[in-house]
C-alpha cells in the first residue's frame, strides 16, 4: 500500500464513510440534523463525494432523510443504479425503531431518498443486496425482490419449498435472479428422535422474486442452532456457507443459484 | 472465514478482510474459489490506527488511518 494526503473535496476522518463499486468511490458524511417543520422529527443531511480512482474526488449531491445518526456504510448495484443505506440508522416514526434509510442514485452524484417504502414499512430489514437482475432486502419481516429499487415485491414464503421454514438469514441478487439463505425444521429430530426437531441450513432460488425453488444440498448438516448465509463473489458466482456447532462448516459455490459444487 | 473477517466486494471481485490485533491480512479468491493470501508491501496501516471502513473499488483497496492519511493498494499479479 501506499499512503497519500488527499486535497478537498477528498473525504478526510472526520464521519466520512467511503465505500467501493465497480466504477469508482462514493463517500457520505452526515452535516446536520434539523428540526423538521413540523417540530415532530429530525432531517438528516447527508453530503456526498465521488471518485473514479480514489484520489480525485468531486462533491455530489445531498441526501435527506427523516431521521438522525446517519451513517451510510452499504452500497449496492443493480439494473437501476446505485442503492445506499444504513440498517443501524433510525427513521423518525417507525413501528419497530429499525426501519432502513435508502436512497438511490443512477450515477451515483444525484440522490434521491426513499422515503418510507411500503416495503419497509414493517421494519426488520437488515440486509439488501444487489445484482444484474435487480434488488433483495431481507430480514426478520420477510423477503422482498425489486428490479427498480422503488416498486418492491413481497415474497410469500409459503408452500412446499417452504415448508419448516424457521428464518431467512440473509439473500443476494445476481445474474440469474435472487438467492436467500436461512434454516429448516426437519426432517432430522434430535434427543434420540423425541427432542425438538434439528434446524437444517438451506438456500432457496427464485429468477424473478416470484416462484422459488429450495435448493437440494448435499451434506448440510442439521444441527439445534444450524443456519445458512449465502454471499455474492461477483454477478455470476456466489458463495453459501453453513454454520453450525456441530458441523462442518461446509460451503457451496454456485453460479445459477440452483447447482451447487460442495467445496469443503 | 471467522466471524472477523470481512467479505470486500467493487461488484465484480472479492477479497475477505481478515484483521487481528496485530495485522490485517488480505485473500483473494483463485477460479476454483481456494483462497490465497495477498503479499502486502509499501506503507502497511497500522490496524489500531484505521477508521472502521476499508473498501474496493475498481482500482484496489482505500482505507484511511486518523491521521488523514489515506491508503491506496493497487492488487499486483504474480
Amino acid at each position: 500500500m501506499n499512503s497519500l494526503s488527499l486535497p478537498t473535496p477528498a473525504p478526510d476522518g472526520n464521519g466520512w464513510t467511503v465505500v467501493g463499486r465497480s466504477r469508482g468511490w462514493l463517500a457520505f458524511q452526515e452535516t446536520s440534523e434539523d428540526d423538521s417543520p413540523d417540530g415532530q422529527s429530525e432531517i438528516a443531511t447527508i453530503d456526498t463525494s465521488h471518485s473514479a480512482d480514489g484520489l480525485r474526488w468531486k462533491a455530489g449531491g445531498q441526501i435527506k432523510w427523516d431521521g438522525s445518526g446517519i451513517d451510510v456504510m452499504n452500497l449496492v448495484e443493480g439494473p437501476s443504479g446505485l442503492l445506499a443505506y444504513d440498517f443501524e440508522g433510525t427513521v423518525c416514526g417507525s413501528v419497530s425503531g429499525f426501519d432502513l434509510p435508502v436512497a438511490m442514485s443512477a450515477d451515483g452524484i444525484s440522490w434521491k431518498s426513499i422515503d418510507d417504502p411500503a416495503a419497509f414499512a414493517q421494519g426488520g430489514i437488515q440486509n439488501i443486496s444487489g445484482g444484474s437482475a435487480g434488488y433483495i432486502a431481507t430480514g426478520l419481516a420477510g423477503v422482498w425482490t425489486s428490479t427498480d429499487g422503488m416498486s418492491w415485491r413481497h415474497a410469500a414464503l409459503t408452500g412446499k419449498a417452504f415448508k419448516g421454514l424457521d428464518g431467512i438469514e440473509n439473500g443476494v441478487a445476481f445474474a440469474d435472479g435472487y438467492v436467500i439463505a436461512g434454516q429448516t425444521y426437519g426432517p432430522e429430530t434430535g434427543g434420540c428422535g423425541e427432542g425438538p426437531t434439528l434446524l437444517t441450513p438451506s438456500l432457496w432460488w427464485s429468477a424473478d422474486g416470484g416462484a422459488w425453488t429450495r435448493d437440494t444440498l448435499s451434506g448440510a448438516i442439521p444441527g439445534a442452532e444450524a443456519w445458512m448465509d449465502v454471499y455474492r463473489l461477483n454477478d455470476h458466482l456466489l458463495l453459501a456457507g453453513e454454520s453450525n456447532p456441530g458441523g462442518s462448516g461446509a460451503s457451496w459455490a454456485s453460479s445459477d443459484g440452483r447447482t451447487r459444487g460442495n467445496r469443503s | 472465514m471467522s466471524g472477523d473477517d470481512e467479505l470486500l466486494s467493487n461488484g465484480q471481485q472479492t477479497l475477505i478482510l481478515s484483521e487481528d490485533a496485530s495485522e490485517t491480512t488480505i485473500y483473494g479468491f483463485r477460479d476454483d474459489l481456494t483462497v490465497y493470501e495477498l503479499a502486502q508491501s509499501g506503507d502497511i496501516p497500522d490496524p489500531d490506527d484505521l477508521f472502521e471502513w476499508t473498501t474496493f473499488g475498481p482500482t484496489g483497496l482505500l482505507t484511511m488511518d486518523d491521521q488523514g492519511n489515506t491508503y491506496v493498494g493497487v492488487p499486483v499479479a504474480g
